[in-house]
């Protein structure tokens, strides 16, 4: 670098100074503002917060939910929204968008999937109050008449189609010895000679 | 057709002929019914019976055979009250069928097939020397080969030798 050059730049810095300060101090007073903005908004935040906590102890100590619910309930509020929904169709509406759209189904196949079902049948088998409920069922009278008649209609059903089979059968065996005697009694009289229809005996008589 | 046969009489012969024509016609109209049970119906029925004999046989007979093996009893007593159970299971046996044959008519295993023993005229239930004689000519039926059950395949009513013997028959019910 030439002397010069060092001679303008020298004087170039000279003359940026207050600019230069200038920005500095602007940049820092940005700053600070900024600072004070994210510590009031934390204040306030947590005022805020503290306000709302406040409130939430003052309504759970005072029952002030249960006086409001009683009002609303009083006023007939929550009957009336309902008359309203039930009137509008809008309950219809629900269960029918429920019941006809894809996420019930999601939803019980991913209850299914889930280690719910085991879960919620192992606690059960766990359970003694189960046990005792089922041999309370077990015990009651319509159970064990309702095993007692699918036993007996079981049995029932079962000798019925004996029933049915053996009188086929009956006719079965009842035709085939009727053909064995009536082959016997061709061969007989084609052996003696003497050729007699079915039922009649040689010699012309009616058996 | 029918030729008078030597030594009879034209009535006679006219009144077998009448007789022989009622019997069949009897016979045409109770097959023509086919109400009369049928060899697999009441083998299967007999089999039934059977199985209950047998069990309620076998079931006194442990009781029985465990009550004298606790006694220790000489071995002379033993065999004279096996000889007595033999006695006894012949007995029930008979009781078992005349009962039921002369009371409804019905075995529990003909009750299950739906078949009943009727008297051949009365078609009602038999009095009990006809029961007890259809039990003899029930073992008297099976001794040959079992050739007096199986004439009823050849018979227009179905009859077994003992149905004969006794005058009834078995029909459904």
């Amino acid at each position: 670098m030439s002397y010069a050059d060092s001679l303008l730049l020298s004087a170039t810095r000279l003359a940026t100074a207050p600019i230069r300060l200038a920005a500095e101090v602007g940049q820092d007073a940005i700053d600070a503002g900024r600072e004070a903005q994210r510590a009031v908004a934390v204040a306030s935040e947590e005022a805020f917060l503290g306000l709302v906590d406040a409130i939430v102890v003052r309504m759970v100590s005072e029952d002030v939910i249960d006086r409001v619910i009683a009002r609303v309930e009083a006023a007939g509020v929550a009957q009336r929204v309902v008359d309203r929904m039930l009137q509008d169709g809008l309950i219809e509406q629900i269960a029918e968008r429920v019941l006809s759209g894809p996420e019930l189904e999601r939803i019980v196949a991913s209850a299914f999937q889930s280690a719910l079902p085991d879960e919620v049948i192992a606690q059960a088998l766990a359970s003694e109050a189960v046990w005792i409920l089922v041999d309370e069922i077990a015990r009651s009278p319509s159970v064990t008449e309702a095993i007692a008649h699918q036993g007996t209609g079981f049995l029932e059903q079962v000798a019925s189609k004996t029933r049915d089979r053996s009188r086929k059968a009956d006719s079965r065996v009842q035709r085939l010895a009727e053909r064995v005697g009536r082959r016997r009694a061709r061969s007989g009289a084609s052996d003696s000679g003497d050729v007699t229809a079915p039922g009649q005996l040689p010699g012309g008589e009616v058996r | 057709m029918s030729t008078v046969q030597p030594g009879r009489t034209p009535q006679q012969a006219q009144l077998s002929a009448i007789n022989r024509l009622r019997g069949e016609v009897v016979e045409a109209t109770a097959e023509s019914a086919g109400s009369y049970a049928g060899l697999v119906t009441r083998v299967l029925a007999f089999a039934l019976d059977a199985l209950i004999i047998d069990g309620v046989a076998a079931f006194v007979g442990v009781t029985v055979g465990l009550g004298v093996s606790l006694l220790r009893l000489p071995h002379d007593v033993d065999v004279v009250i096996a000889a007595v159970m033999g006695g006894l299971f012949i007995v029930w046996t008979i009781a078992y069928f005349v009962f039921f044959w002369s009371s409804t008519g019905q075995t529990p295993g003909a009750r299950t097939m739906h078949i009943r023993v009727v008297d051949n005229r009365a078609r009602g239930p038999l009095k009990p020397r006809r029961a007890l004689l259809r039990f003899i000519g029930l073992v008297l039926a099976a001794l040959p080969l079992l050739a007096g059950l199986l004439m009823m395949l050849w018979d227009a009513r179905r009859r077994c030798l003992q149905d004969r013997i006794a005058r009834t028959v078995v029909v459904y019910t």
